[in-house]
C-alpha cells in the first residue's frame, strides 16, 4: 500500500475519501456472520443444478454409477506466512484435504495455484513448496495440475495460494440430526490462531498451529457420526452455529467441557479477545447420536486426548435457531463471530 | 459460589427494583461474557454506564484524528478505537485506503516514533503510559476522561442506587478518592472475576438495604487507599485537568485531560487541519442514551439490523469488549428476560 | 474498561521486565512499580505494570488455568 512517507505537514495531496458501504471490507472475509451475508448475496443468482451442499465444505454430485463425486476449493492468505507449527502452504494443503474428508469423501486429487508477488523470497517459496509435498506424500493425495502468476510488486502481499480438490464416497457424510444427539470437538480448540495471533503481537509462547490433515481421524469415526465440520476461521463459535442454523436445532454446550490449552487461554486473556472465535486448521466438530458417542470420543483420543462430547441437540428451534452455552455462571448466547479479531486493550 | 447467588437473592427479596450501575466497561464484559444477568433476581438492574472509553469519545475528537490522518500524519491509536467510526469514516477505513494508522498493544511501541501522533483515550488507568509518551517527546491527541465528574453527573439526572466502581482505576487513582465524591449513594470497587463482582453487588445491596452511603473497597489486593504514587505523580507533571466533552452527556467541567505542554498538543499544533471538522451524530444513533444506562441496546430500533460490529453505526457497537451493543450483540442479551 | 492480568516476573532488565502470564510471555515496563524482583507477581495493563500482587492472588485468577493445564498435561502424554 503506498504510504505518504515523506508527507508530516500536511501539506501533501488528501487522500481520497471516498468510502462507502459499496466497498468490501476485511470483516467480510472473517469467516462471521458478514461473510455469509456477503457471500449469499453475490452468488444468488448461480445455476447449481443438480449438485448438493454447495454452500457448505464441499459440493457433491451423484454419478450415474451412484457413487458420489466431491469438489472443493479454498484460496488461503495468512499473516504470517511462516508461523510455529507450519506455514502457508501447510494449511493451504490440509484445509483442503480436511473439506473432503469432514463431507465423508475420499480424496482423490488436488490442484494448486499460485499468485506471487514480484520480489518474494525464493527459499520462502521453496519451503512453501516443501511443506505442501510432504503433506502430499504423507497422505497419499497427490497434487495433479496447477498454476502459477507473478504479479507486480504492491498488487498481493507475498503470496496468495488456492487449492481445489476432488474426492469420491459411496455416500456424503450428511445424516438428519436428532434431539438428544451429543456434539463432539475432535480436540483442543484455538491454537492454530493464538499461534498466528502471539506471533503478530510480539507475544513469547510454545503454542504450536493446530494444522494438521484429518483424513485417518475422519476415516475412524465416519460409520459412527451424522456430521462433521473442520473448525477453521471464526473458530468453533462459527462453525457451531453453521451446523445449528442448517438442521434448524438449538445446541447447548458447555463451557468446562470445551477443551481449550493453558497458555491459548492465557493469551485469549492478554489480548481481551474470545476463544470459540479463534480459528483452528486441524480440528472438527461432529455430531453422534448418545449411543455412538462415547465409542466415538474413545475413538478420537488415540489421536488427541483433549477430544471431548462438549454439548448436545437440546431442541426444535423456533425460528432462529440458538447455540446456548452454560458457563461456571449463567447461561449466554454464542453467536456468530463477527467483525475482525481486535486485541482488547483497554 | 452459590452461596453468594442465594445470598444475593436472599437480601434483594424485599428490596424492590434496585438500579446499580458499573461505570467500567470490563465489569460489563465480565457480566456478559459469564451471563451474570441470567442469575441475578429480577428487581436487580445492573446498567451499563459511561465506562466504555471509545464509545463516550467524542465524534468531533475522533473526525479530528481521521482528518490528521487523511492529510498524512502518522497517527496510532489502540486496537478498539481504529473501527469507530467518524462521520465519514473510520481509522480502518482511512487505513484502507493509505493512511498510516498504526494500531498498537502498548505506548512502547511508538515510544521512538517522534514524527506519530498518539491518539489517547481511556480512563485513569491507560492516563500514565500516555503520560510516559509526553515525556519522551512525542505528540498526543487527547481524549482522555476522568471517571468521577460524570459519575456526579449521572447521579443527578437518572435514578441510580449505588455504583460498582472500576477495579483497575482505583488501582491506580486509590480508593480514597471515592469518598470524597459528594455522591448520595453507596459504592463498592469491585474485581473484574465474576465471583468478585457478586460479592461486590451483595456488598452494594446491603449498603443500600441499609441505607448506608458508604465506599467499601472489594478489591483490596491491588485497590490501596492513595493509588500507585509514581503514576500520579507522573500524570501530574505532563497533564492537566480541561473540560471535556463526553458522548451522549456533553461538556463535564475539568473531566478529560490535556498536555501541560502546548508543543506535544496534537489539539494545538493541527489546529488549523481541523476548521474543516464538522461531526454530526444524526443518524439516529441512540450511543448517548445507552452511555447512560437510559435504554437498552435492544431498544435502539437499528441495533443487529443496520447496526452491527462490522458496520457500527455508533461507537458503542465498536468495542467487542466494552462497548454495551457490542457486548449484547455479541453474547445476545439476558436469556430468561 | 482496563483489562489487566496478573503475571511473574522471569527476567529484570534496569525498566523493562520480562513477564510470564500462564505461559505466555512478553516485556512490560516497570517503573512505576518501585522494589521489584525476579518471582514477584505484577499486574500489567496495556504493557505497563500498575502494581504488585500478592501471589496467591495471581495463583487464583489463574486457578482456572491450572484445572485446564492437566487436560493439557494429559493431552502431551496421549499424543
Amino acid at each position: 500500500m503506498e504510504k505518504n512517507e515523506d508527507c508530516l505537514t500536511g501539506q501533501c495531496p488528501p487522500i481520497n475519501q471516498d468510502t462507502n458501504s459499496r466497498r468490501v471490507k476485511l470483516s467480510e472475509g472473517s469467516g462471521g456472520k458478514e461473510m455469509q451475508m456477503l457471500i449469499s448475496s453475490l452468488i444468488k443468482d448461480f445455476d447449481r443444478s443438480s449438485w448438493k451442499n454447495s454452500l457448505d465444505d464441499s459440493a457433491n454430485f451423484q454419478l450415474p454409477s451412484g457413487d458420489f463425486i466431491f469438489i472443493t476449493t479454498d484460496s488461503y492468505v495468512v499473516t504470517p506466512q511462516f508461523f510455529p507449527g507450519g506455514d502457508i502452504g501447510k494449511i493451504a494443503v490440509c484445509g483442503t484435504i480436511n473439506d473432503l474428508v469432514v463431507s465423508g469423501a475420499d480424496p482423490l486429487g488436488l490442484s494448486l495455484s499460485l499468485v506471487i508477488e514480484e520480489g518474494f523470497d525464493k527459499d520462502k517459496l521453496e519451503k512453501i513448496m516443501k511443506s505442501i509435498s510432504s503433506i502430499s506424500s504423507q497422505t497419499k493425495i497427490p497434487i495433479v495440475t496447477g498454476d502459477t502468476k507473478v504479479m507486480e510488486k504492491g498488487s498481493v502481499d507475498g503470496i496468495i495460494i488456492n487449492t481445489s480438490g476432488v474426492g469420491i464416497s459411496k455416500l456424503p457424510l450428511d445424516l438428519p440430526l436428532e434431539i438428544g444427539d451429543k456434539i463432539i470437538v475432535s480436540g483442543s480448540i484455538g491454537e492454530h490462531g493464538a499461534a498466528l495471533l502471539s506471533k503478530r503481537y510480539e507475544l513469547e509462547s510454545s503454542i504450536i498451529s493446530d494444522s494438521k490433515p484429518l483424513i485417518d481421524e475422519l476415516k475412524s469415526i465416519r460409520h459412527l457420526i451424522k456430521k462433521a465440520k473442520d473448525i477453521t476461521r471464526g473458530g468453533l463459535a462459527s462453525v457451531i452455529n453453521e451446523i445449528a442454523q442448517n438442521s434448524k436445532k438449538d445446541f447447548l454446550i458447555e463451557e468446562k467441557l470445551i477443551p481449550v490449552k493453558k497458555e491459548v487461554q492465557a493469551l485469549t486473556d492478554i489480548l481481551g479477545i474470545e476463544v470459540y472465535n479463534l480459528a483452528c486448521e486441524g480440528r472438527f466438530i461432529c455430531i453422534a447420536s448418545k449411543e455412538n458417542s462415547t465409542q466415538v470420543i474413545s475413538i478420537l483420543k488415540k489421536y488427541n486426548e483433549t477430544a471431548s462430547i462438549i454439548g448436545e441437540i437440546i431442541s426444535e428451534s423456533e425460528g432462529n435457531p440458538y447455540v446456548t452455552i452454560q458457563t461456571r455462571f449463567g447461561k449466554k448466547i454464542l453467536s456468530m463471530p463477527s467483525g475482525n479479531i481486535v486485541p482488547r486493550i483497554c | 459460589m452459590d452461596e453468594i447467588i442465594l445470598k444475593i437473592n436472599e437480601i434483594s427479596k424485599d428490596m424492590g427494583e434496585v438500579r446499580i450501575m458499573e461505570v467500567c466497561g470490563g465489569h460489563t464484559n465480565t457480566i456478559m461474557k459469564y451471563g451474570i444477568r441470567d442469575i441475578l433476581p429480577k428487581n436487580i438492574k445492573l446498567i451499563s454506564g459511561p465506562g466504555c472509553p471509545v464509545c463516550v469519545t467524542s465524534q468531533y475528537d475522533i473526525d479530528c484524528m481521521i482528518e490528521l490522518a487523511i492529510k498524512g500524519i502518522k497517527v496510532a491509536t489502540y486496537g478498539d478505537m481504529t473501527n469507530v467510526p467518524g462521520s465519514k469514516m473510520s481509522l480502518k477505513d482511512a487505513q484502507e485506503l493509505g493512511a498510516d494508522v498504526k494500531t498498537i498493544y502498548s505506548v512502547d511501541q511508538i515510544i521512538n516514533d517522534k514524527e506519530r501522533v498518539f491518539f489517547a483515550v481511556g480512563f485513569e488507568t491507560t492516563t500514565p503510559m500516555t503520560a510516559v509518551l509526553l515525556s519522551k517527546g512525542i505528540k498526543v491527541f487527547c481524549a482522555h476522561k476522568v471517571i468521577p465528574p460524570a459519575m456526579r453527573v449521572l447521579t443527578k439526572e437518572m435514578k441510580i442506587d449505588g455504583f460498582i466502581d472500576p477495579g483497575h482505576v482505583s488501582t491506580i487513582i486509590g480508593s480514597e478518592i471515592w469518598k470524597n465524591l459528594d455522591i448520595p449513594v453507596p459504592q463498592v470497587i469491585s474485581s473484574f472475576k465474576p465471583e468478585g463482582l457478586l460479592k461486590a453487588t451483595y456488598e452494594l445491596l446491603k449498603l443500600i438495604k441499609e441505607n448506608r452511603i458508604e465506599v467499601l473497597n472489594e478489591y483490596p489486593e491491588v485497590v490501596f487507599p492513595q493509588g500507585n504514587l509514581v503514576a500520579k505523580k507522573l500524570i501530574e507533571n505532563n497533564l492537566k485537568f480541561v473540560d471535556a466533552e463526553w458522548r451522549g452527556i456533553g461538556i463535564i467541567p475539568n473531566s478529560g485531560l490535556a498536555p501541560i505542554n502546548p508543543e506535544l498538543d496534537a489539539r494545538i499544533i493541527y489546529k488549523d487541519l481541523f476548521n474543516d471538522v464538522k461531526s454530526s451524530e444524526n443518524n439516529g444513533c441512540r450511543c448517548g442514551e445507552i452511555v447512560r444506562g437510559l435504554i437498552e441496546p435492544v431498544q435502539c430500533k437499528f441495533f443487529g439490523k443496520e447496526c452491527t460490529p462490522s458496520s457500527p453505526m455508533g461507537a458503542c457497537m465498536v468495542s467487542e469488549s466494552e462497548g454495551a451493543c457490542a457486548i449484547a450483540y455479541k453474547y445476545g442479551k439476558s436469556l430468561s428476560a | 474498561m482496563c483489562l489487566a492480568i496478573p503475571g511473574k516476573i522471569i527476567e529484570i532488565k534496569e525498566k523493562k521486565a520480562i513477564v510470564d502470564f500462564g505461559g505466555i510471555k512478553r516485556e512490560a515496563d516497570i517503573s512505576f512499580v518501585e522494589d521489584l524482583h525476579i518471582n514477584d507477581f505484577v499486574l500489567v495493563h496495556v504493557g505497563f505494570a500498575i502494581q504488585k500482587v500478592e501471589e496467591e492472588v495471581a495463583r487464583e485468577t489463574y486457578r482456572l488455568l491450572a484445572e485446564i493445564e492437566i487436560q493439557d498435561e494429559l493431552a502431551k502424554n496421549g499424543v
